[in-house]
This record gives C-alpha cells, structure tokens and sequence, in this order.
C-alpha cells in the first residue's frame, strides 16, 4: 500500500509534458477494454453509492433485501448468495464498491491537494519553505500509513473515516516530493522566468503556469492512490481499524468473509475476487497512464539483431569489387527498423569510401539518417534496428562474415565511436581511469590495472593535464570540455583505424569546441586515424573533412569533395544548407534563407526524389521516378542524386 | 568554515554525516511529538481506563489524574514522557501494568523473526526474478513473472493467508494454521507479509534494469569492444540495483506497517499484534511507546539506507 509508493522515484517523468490534452490522451491511448473495465467499477461502485443514500430504490433492483444467513450462490432467488446477516452477497459488493470507491476519491482529493500544494510550497516559495515542507515530508515517511491509522484510529476511533485520514495524510507526501523535484526543474525554464521578470506574483505563476504543467504527475499519482486505497482499506477493516459493521465496504466483506469462512466460503470469494480484479485493472491502468505521459520510460521490445534472412542470402553472393585501398567501404547498405506494423526503412541506398587517414563529414537536418548511417558502420545497430540489405567492409573484409566474437574484438581496435553527451557515454559509477582502462582490458591480456601507464599517457595526451588527478575522478565531477576529452581517451587509447564521431561538440560552448575539434584533428595525424563526423554545422565540418556526403531522408544526396560540395553545391538541398547558415561576408540585414517544411519521417518518404516536395528546382520527372545517384564530375568523383542540379555547380563541373 | 571545508574532503564528508545524523535525531523528535500529541487528542483519558467514571468520585479522578502527572501542562508532560524516553523509559500499560520495555522485550524477538525473514525473502527473490525476467525481456518467463508480481500486488494479505492457510495448513498440514513456537509457525506468515512488496521489489528491478540496459555508456562500451558480460554484470547491473538500496527502506517501512495486519492474522504474538490491540482497548501508553517504536525503525532504515546510497553512488557522495 502506501509504501510501495517509491520515494526516491528516479525516472519521474519529464518536466515538459504539456498538460493540455493529457486527459485526452490518456482517453485515447488507453485500450478500450481496460478504459470500458475501469469505466465498469466506477459505475457500479456509483450505483453502489446510490443505493445506500436510497435504500428504497433497494427493493426496485433486488428481489430480495433479506435472504437466509449463508445461502449459497443462485440458491432461492439469490443470485451470488447471501453474507451472515442474510444480505445479498450482489448488493453487498455494489455498496462495497460504492464505499471503497468513494473513500478513495475522497483519499486522492485530498492527497493530491495536499501533495500538489506542499510540493509547490517547497520548490518554489523560497529556502525556508522548502526546508519546512522536507521536514514534513520525512516526518510523514516515518509513519506508514496502517501506523498512522492506529494513531488516528486512536483519535477518531475506528471507521471509514480513519482510513480515509490515514491514507490522505501519508499518501500525499510521495506527490508532493516528485512535485517539488518537477518543480525545481520548471521554475528554470523560460515561460517561469519570463513570468517572474514580468513582475507576476509567486501565486499568479504557481496556479497559472505550474499547476498545469504538473497535471500530468498528479494524475499518474491519483491513479495510484485509488488502488492503494482499495487495498489499505481492506486490511485496516481487517484488523478492525476500518469500517465497522453494518458498513458494507469492500474491505469489511472481505473481512467478514474471512470470518466466517467455515459457514460460507462464498462472501469471501466474491470479495476477493471483486477486489483483485479491480485492484488489477486499476494497476494496469495506472501503468498505461505512465506510459502516455512518459514515453521515455517505456522500454521497445526486443527487435531483431542484424542480419536477415535475405541478408543472408545476399552476403553469400560473390562480392562485388571493392576499392582495396579503402579502410571502410560502404556498398548500398539500408537499415530497417522494427516496428509493431512490420518493418520501416530508415536509411537505404548508402554507399561510400573512407581511405586511410581520410575525414569524411556527413552532414544533414536532424532525421536525415546520418547518425544511424554511421552506425550501419560500425555493425552495431540500436536494438530494434537492422541492416535490411547491403554489406560493409572493414578493410576489405566483409563484416557480415566474421563471427561475433571476431567483430567484437575489432569494434574498438579497428572502428571505435564518439557521441554528442559525453556524460551519458560513461558509467557515473565508475571513474574515468577505470573505464579507460576497461577498453584496453577488453582487447589486451592482463589485470585492469596493469593498463594503469598507458591510460594515465592517453588521458595527458587528451589534453587532461594532471593526468593522476583525472583517473580518479567520477564522470560528475568533470566539465563537459573534460567530459568529451574522457570519452575521446577511453576511444583512442585502443588507437583505431578509425574514429566515427557523431556531433560530439554539438553542446559544449564555442571556444571548447574549437579545442575539441583541434584535438582530434591532432591525435588523427599522429596515429593515421581515418575519421568520419558527423554534424549538422557545416562551417564545421567543411573546416575538418576532405570529402562531405550530404545526407537527406535517410539518402546520401551528394557525395564530393568539401571544396566542390560547398564552394559549387549541385544538390538542391546542399544550398539550401548552406544558405540557411549566417556567414560573415552577407550583406547586414539580408535574410537568412532557410529550406521550408522538415525532413519527412521514415515511413512517409516520398515516392520518387524524397526531397522533391521541397525542392525549388523539382520537375516532373522528380515526382515519378526516384533519381539514381550518378557520378557528376568525372574529376574530383563527385556523385549527385538530382534530375536538376543547381546551375552554378554544372558550370563549374563541366 | 567553507574554505576549510573545500581543503578538507574527508572533514566536508563527516561534516555531512553529522548533519545527516542531526536532521534524523529531529525527525525522531517530531515523531515522538505527533503521537504524544496525536493520542491525547483522543476522547477521555487513562483515568475513565482505570475508574468506571459513573462510580468514581471527582475526588479520586482528580487525585489518579495528579499522581499520574495528568494535571501538568501537556509540554511539561511531554517533557517528562521524552526524558523517560532518553533514559529506555517506554511507558507503562495502565491496563495489564507490565512496561512498555518489557513488552517489547517479550514481543520484539517475535516482529523481529517475521519481518527480516520477510525482508531476506524479498530481495532473496525479488532481485534474480527481476532480472531474469527483464533480461529474457518478452518471453514466457518474463510474462510469468510479471503476472505473478501483479497479482502479489493486487492480494490483500489476509486473502493470499487464507489461501496459503487452506492450501498448506488444512489440506496438505505441513503447517499450523495459526501461533507461535516453531519455526514451522514462521512460514506462513513470513510468505504472506512479503508477498505484496515482494511483487512491487520484482517489477521494479525488473524495470530499472531494463532502464540501464537502453543507457547510452552501454552502448559507448560496445563500440569501444567492452564484452557483453562485462558490460551487463559490472555496469548494467551495478547501475539497475542502485535503487534497490533505497527499496531497502521503502520495503522496511512496509514491513512495519503490514506486521500489524499480518500479526494479528496468524495470532502472532509480536509488536504489531500489541499495538493493535492496545489502540482497541485505548492502552494510550502502550500505543504511544509501540507507535514511537515502529516508527523511529523506519527513521533508522531510512538514515542506513541514504548512508548506504553514499557509499554506493559517488555522485550523492559529493553532494
């Protein structure tokens, strides 16, 4: 009961989930039939309720008010059969319902007012408020809730509404503690800010622009409540705390039930089994709500790992010929993700080269497909994703062919990854220098801390000077500058062929971002590394790559050198990209341009030329049939994906 | 001070323990006031206990009343009362006159047995179920495991002892219904008292685990070529059973409050049976020493498990 609500809830769910509409969706995203069993009990327990305001409606719905004491299910007329004073067990079990019911609506009111109130009262009226409402928030704690109904049970004597007290001056503290959290986050976002720079009240902005974003915790909470209190009713009646005879609460049926188990096993059964059920469904409602208002939590099924069948058979076929000198290549690789209606292609038709000591830049909106390109890469697709078609090369060698362990030991030494957050990249458990030294230990003989004068040389060479100091340090305790500096370490220390690095300076500031960049462009000469990074700056990227590939609805668009690519654009889109950035030399006050609508998801990619709805230059022929990617500059080896380059480019080109 | 604290890491941590153990000595405090507090708001006091009020003189209700020191202003009272509590002083029972010291003395052995039997068998079970489960995510184990902790958690303790009762006791009699003496009297009501929280401690290392297994620094470690049993046993799991140490707590505090049901079910002779008993025949002074009991046990778990969440999360270390 109240205590399996868990305090410390760590995945409480997002700040920023709207209120508007949250009861709708849950009304939409709800199955039916579990929204039609709630639905089910609440009615009933209403009518339950009604009758025990009227009991003359009573007779008007029951045959019987009074049967023999214990009669047995669809005996005399009686439908479930009767309790020891002769009630129908049917009407026992509405008014049961009616009372648990309305007990826990009375249980949520008030600890969902409670709750929402302190939880505020903490967050955001100031350090001395905050501190007061801890403390009561803990002096609670310390009472679970049957504890606290003997002490109020003291007061009141015992009865409904002692379990009603009981429950409402416990429950309320989880809420107001996941209330306070959420606030404490909110108060730092814009809309509260701007309303407090406004000169609103602390009152105007808690009702007006907190309260609602919190609708949706309170009611994922009051979903709780309303289960628990079924269940804590029961056993305060049990224990006689609860409600006493004559009231027909659920709780008391089932006590009674117990009882007088050995006249008529009947009452308790019924009884229990109406409160499992309900308490079920209740639960499961309660876990669809979580799922609506916090998707991130909810966790995808097992997708299939890699290789289908018809990538099976594909791989057999000899292979096709393949540029020896490369260290990845890349042959019409597409990667599908599994979804509840079948699979989705995410990325299709992606070839491409990386030579020895190359850096490829691949750039594109966000959807483009270029992070999931380079993890086609790698071999190591997100779970729920595979590779549905193509092969890739590490040095010639077909990686569909080596056998698992084979590809592991490689994945690091040859290949090796860089992400955008640093932070979530590493364990907060463990420090830097031990997971530095994990990498070698995975590919390398020896304890983990015989690597100890290698990592502390990587970690220097990294830039994270004082070397000793940062082995020992905890991933939180560095900035994220150091952050990204670790991770590179924890990647380069197994000097691999090659560095896939997937916008990891997008987030740091800019100074940090030029020394990050300066690093892997020095490290990358110093041990011939070939690199592939990824990025939606094109400045950037144009600053580091040899060669660029343009990446638009899970395509490559246009592949050439970053001279050609970005100096003469040929591909609608790549100067759509290029317009859309500031730059120094534009005249003051010329608009930016930017390439209307967004990248269209997976699924919904149009039929022939997936950027033809966007394109400026599209023709006809761009709506029926898809454009092949074609060589468009025999010199440089530049190749195009487009009926109708941009003419500049085709100029130059020619 | 501050200066002092930022060269001193080892001063700044005791520093934090002080306070930590500060802050829960109030708690304690405030929990002894509310149930002071809280049962003298209740109608009559011991005296109408002690003297049927229709036949006792006012004479003699006041003299009961000034001997027991109910006369005196209620903080002098509770200052009073706290002093005896600093000094082991529990209370005395009005009714059957034994001390609340030597109830707890005489029961405590017995709560004790049923609820760290209970809390073993939680996490005993609670912990490789979870996992198993969230490990062979969507198969047939996962699905059993999950219908069974939602069911544990959908049971009212009395129903599953009925159940267990009629299944194990009567029908099959391997054992006693009900009582106390052997250990074959524990097993009834340790199954029933852990069965809820331990349907609630399943799914939740069911859920974090899988939460740890979708991190991102997973799947950094697979492309740095980390093994996948490394990666699973020395990180994911490390990780996922983080909030297991927290659940220590949280189950404890369950415990306490279901030892009172689950006592009187199978006539358990323990604290929690006290305790409800002394509050239906208004034996206030063993239902305040009880209740300050029961709940200073939840302050107590509380405080180990946050120490023991220091010690096992670096980044509450230095907080």
């Amino acid at each position: 009961m109240t205590a399996t609500i868990d305090f410390d809830a760590p995945a409480s769910p997002s700040a920023s989930v709207a209120a508007d509409g949250s009861l709708r969706r849950i009304v939409r995203g709800v199955p039916w039939p579990l929204l039609a069993a709630v639905a089910l009990f609440f009615v009933a327990g209403a009518i339950g309720l009604v009758f025990l305001v009227a009991p003359d409606l009573k007779p008007l719905v029951f045959k019987q008010s009074l049967m023999r004491a214990f009669s047995a299910p669809l005996s005399r007329g009686g439908f479930l059969g009767a309790d020891q004073l002769g009630r129908p067990l049917e009407w026992r079990l509405l008014a049961g319902l009616g009372i648990s019911l309305g007990a826990a609506a009375a249980v949520t009111l008030i600890a969902s007012v409670l709750g929402l109130a302190m939880g505020l009262l903490g967050g955001f009226f100031g350090l001395t408020a905050d501190r007061l409402v801890t403390v009561v928030i803990d002096l609670t704690w310390a009472y679970p809730t049957i504890l606290l109904a003997v002490v109020i049970a003291g007061i009141l004597g015992p009865g409904v509404w002692t379990v009603i007290w009981a429950l409402g001056l416990t429950l309320w503290a989880a809420l107001a503690r996941i209330v306070r959290a959420q606030v404490l986050v909110l108060r730092e976002q814009d809309f509260v800010l701007a309303a407090q720079a406004l000169g609103y009240s602390r009152f105007y902005i808690a009702t007006r622009h907190l309260i609602p974003n919190l609708m949706p915790i309170v009611i994922l909470m009051a979903t709780l409540f309303v289960a628990l209190t079924i269940i804590a009713e029961a056993g305060l009646s049990f224990i006689g705390l609860g409600a006493q005879s004559p009231t027909p609460s659920l709780g008391k049926t089932l006590a009674e039930g117990f009882s007088f188990a050995s006249s008529s096993i009947w009452p308790l059964v019924f009884g229990a089994l109406t409160m499992i059920s309900l308490v079920i469904v209740l639960n499961a409602f309660g876990d669809r709500v979580r799922d609506i208002l916090d998707p991130k939590g909810r966790v995808p099924l097992p997708g299939r790992r890699l290789r289908d069948a018809a990538r099976r058979a594909e791989a057999a076929l000899p292979a096709r010929a393949v540029d020896r000198d490369a260290v990845i290549a890349v042959d019409d690789v597409s990667v599908a993700i599994h979804g509840r209606r079948g699979a989705t292609t995410a990325v299709s038709d992606l070839s491409l080269t990386l030579r020895p000591g190359q850096t490829l830049g691949i750039v594109g909106e966000s959807g483009s497909g270029k992070s999931l390109s380079a993890r086609a890469i790698t071999g190591l697709l997100p779970e729920g994703l595979s590779l549905s078609g193509g092969r890739v090369f590490w040095d010639g060698v077909d990686i569909a062919g080596l056998p698992a362990e084979k590809l592991r030991d490689r994945r690091g030494r040859f290949v090796a990854m860089v992400f955008q957050d640093a932070r979530a990249s590493l364990d907060p458990l463990y420090t830097i220098g031990e997971q530095v030294s994990e990498s070698l230990a995975a590919h390398f003989p020896g304890p983990r801390r015989s690597f100890r004068p290698k990592v502390l040389e990587m970690l220097a060479r990294v830039g994270l000077s004082d070397p000793e100091i940062f082995y020992d340090r905890y991933p939180h305790q560095l900035s994220g500058g150091q952050l990204q500096r670790a991770a590179l370490a924890g990647v380069l220390v197994l000097e691999p062929r090659v560095l896939i690095a997937d916008e990891p300076t997008t987030g740091l500031d800019a100074t940090t971002q030029k020394k990050i960049v300066a690093l892997v462009k020095a490290l990358q000469r110093e041990m011939n590394m070939s690199v592939i990074w990824i990025s939606h700056d094109l400045d950037l990227v144009g600053e580091i790559a040899d060669e660029i590939v343009v990446a638009y609805a899970g395509q490559p668009v246009e592949i050439g050198t970053v001279e050609e690519v970005l100096k003469r654009p040929a591909h609608p889109y790549t100067l759509g990209l290029l317009e859309s950035r500031p730059q120094a030399t534009m005249a003051p006050k010329s608009p930016l341009r930017s390439v209307g609508g967004t990248v269209p998801d997976p699924g919904d990619w149009p039929p022939a030329c997936r950027f033809a709805p966007r394109c400026r230059r599209a023709l006809a022929i761009c709506g029926t049939t898809p454009p092949p990617m074609e060589l468009f500059d025999e010199g440089s080896g530049r190749r195009l994906r487009c009926y109708n380059p941009e003419p500049g480019a085709a100029e130059a080109g020619a | 001070m501050l200066e002092a604290m930022e060269r001193c890491p080892v001063c700044a941590r005791l520093y934090a323990i002080v306070v930590r153990l500060a802050y829960s000595a109030l708690v304690l405090l405030l929990v002894a006031i509310v149930a002071f507090v809280g049962l003298r708001l209740a109608p009559g006091d011991v005296t109408t206990q002690l003297l049927d009020p229709s036949r006792a003189t006012p004479q003699e209700l006041a003299f009961l009343r000034h001997q027991l020191g109910l006369d005196q202003p209620i903080h002098i009272q509770f200052l009073q009362y706290l002093a005896g509590l600093l000094q082991g002083d529990l209370g005395l029972s009005l009714i059957t006159r034994e001390t609340v010291v030597s109830i707890v003395a005489n029961a405590g052995i017995y709560s004790i047995s049923l609820a760290v039997t209970a809390f073993v068998l939680i996490f005993a079970l609670a912990i490789p179920l979870g996992l198993t489960a969230a490990i062979w995510r969507g198969s047939a184990i996962d699905a059993a495991v999950r219908g069974i902790s939602g069911v544990m958690m959908a049971t009212p303790n009395f129903v599953l002892a009925v159940v267990l009762i009629n299944l194990l006791a009567v029908q099959a009699g391997w054992l006693p219904v009900a009582g106390s003496g052997s250990w074959k009297h524990l097993v009834l009501p340790a199954l029933v008292l852990a069965a809820e929280p331990l349907g609630f401690a399943t799914r939740l290392v069911r859920t974090s685990y899988l939460e740890q297994a979708g991190a991102q620094y997973a799947d950094a470690m697979r492309m740095r070529g980390l093994s996948e049993s490394v990666i699973r046993w020395r990180h994911i799991m490390r990780n996922a059973l983080l909030p297991v140490i927290s659940l220590g707590a949280v189950q404890v505090r369950t415990l306490v409050g279901y030892t009172l049901i689950v006592e009187t079910i199978f006539r358990w002779p323990g604290l929690g049976k006290r305790l409800v008993d002394s509050v239906l025949t208004r034996d206030y002074q063993v239902a305040q020493g009880l209740t300050i009991l029961l709940a200073a046990v939840v302050v107590v778990a509380t405080l180990v498990s946050s120490f023991l969440y220091r010690a096992a999360d670096p980044r509450v270390r230095d907080e």
